[in-house]
């Protein structure tokens, strides 16, 4: 079975952007945050497309099945 | 005012609470194993119910609760679930207990150690739930 993947670190890095800092912009805990990097955890649609919009990019360049 | 108040984690939340819920089960099992009759059981009730009072308000005085995100409500469904089964087998088997091997099992006492002892497992499988990620605070 496919496993939900993120490159969430990634765009995290490229935008110099602490895991507090984001975790503030979509509303939710830094833990979340540090789950969702560790794929410990799927996130709702709303909360990936709210990631997503911070980051300018689309919800399926962000998370992806592999 | 809101900006000096400290932020209350939802993990500590429920360490209270799972201390609120399991001091008097704890006590009344000492006293049992002690073999010493338990008189006063109400003043231990009445004493947390006290300290959920003045918690509750120094609590809300000094500090702001965490916000409830996404990953808060999932991890209480978990441990809600859960609960939920254990509560029931409970009932079941002492049901099964007061028909067919102890008559006047299930008493007052038994009805409030299983609440009591259902909001602490509740507040316990949460904070092992959230604990992997409440631990890891390295910020990246």
């Amino acid at each position: 079975m496919p496993e939900l993947k993120t490159k969430l670190k990634e765009y995290r890095a490229k935008h110099d952007m602490k895991q507090g800092e984001l975790a503030d912009l979509v509303g939710v805990r830094r833990e979340t945050i540090i789950r969702l990097e560790k794929g410990l955890y799927n996130p709702s649609l709303k909360l990936a497309m709210d990631i997503a919009k911070i980051f300018g990019v689309t919800v399926e360049e962000l998370f992806f099945f592999e | 005012m809101d900006k000096t108040k400290k932020k209350f984690s939802y993990s500590n939340f429920h360490l209270l609470i799972f201390v609120i819920a399991s001091v008097p089960v704890t006590i009344y099992v000492l006293r049992a194993i002690q073999g010493k009759a338990y008189g006063d059981k109400l003043s231990i009730l009445i004493g947390m119910a006290i300290f959920v009072v003045v918690q509750a308000f120094f609590q809300s005085r000094f500090y702001t609760l965490e916000k409830k995100d996404e990953m808060v409500q999932y991890n209480l469904a978990r441990a809600n679930r859960i609960t939920l089964c254990a509560v029931l087998t409970v009932l079941f088997t002492a049901v099964f207990v007061n028909d067919y091997l102890i008559k006047g099992f299930i008493c007052s006492d038994f009805c409030w150690i299983t609440v009591m002892g259902a909001i602490a497992l509740r507040s316990l499988l949460f904070m092992f739930f959230d604990a992997p990620s409440a631990k890891d605070t390295e910020e990246e």
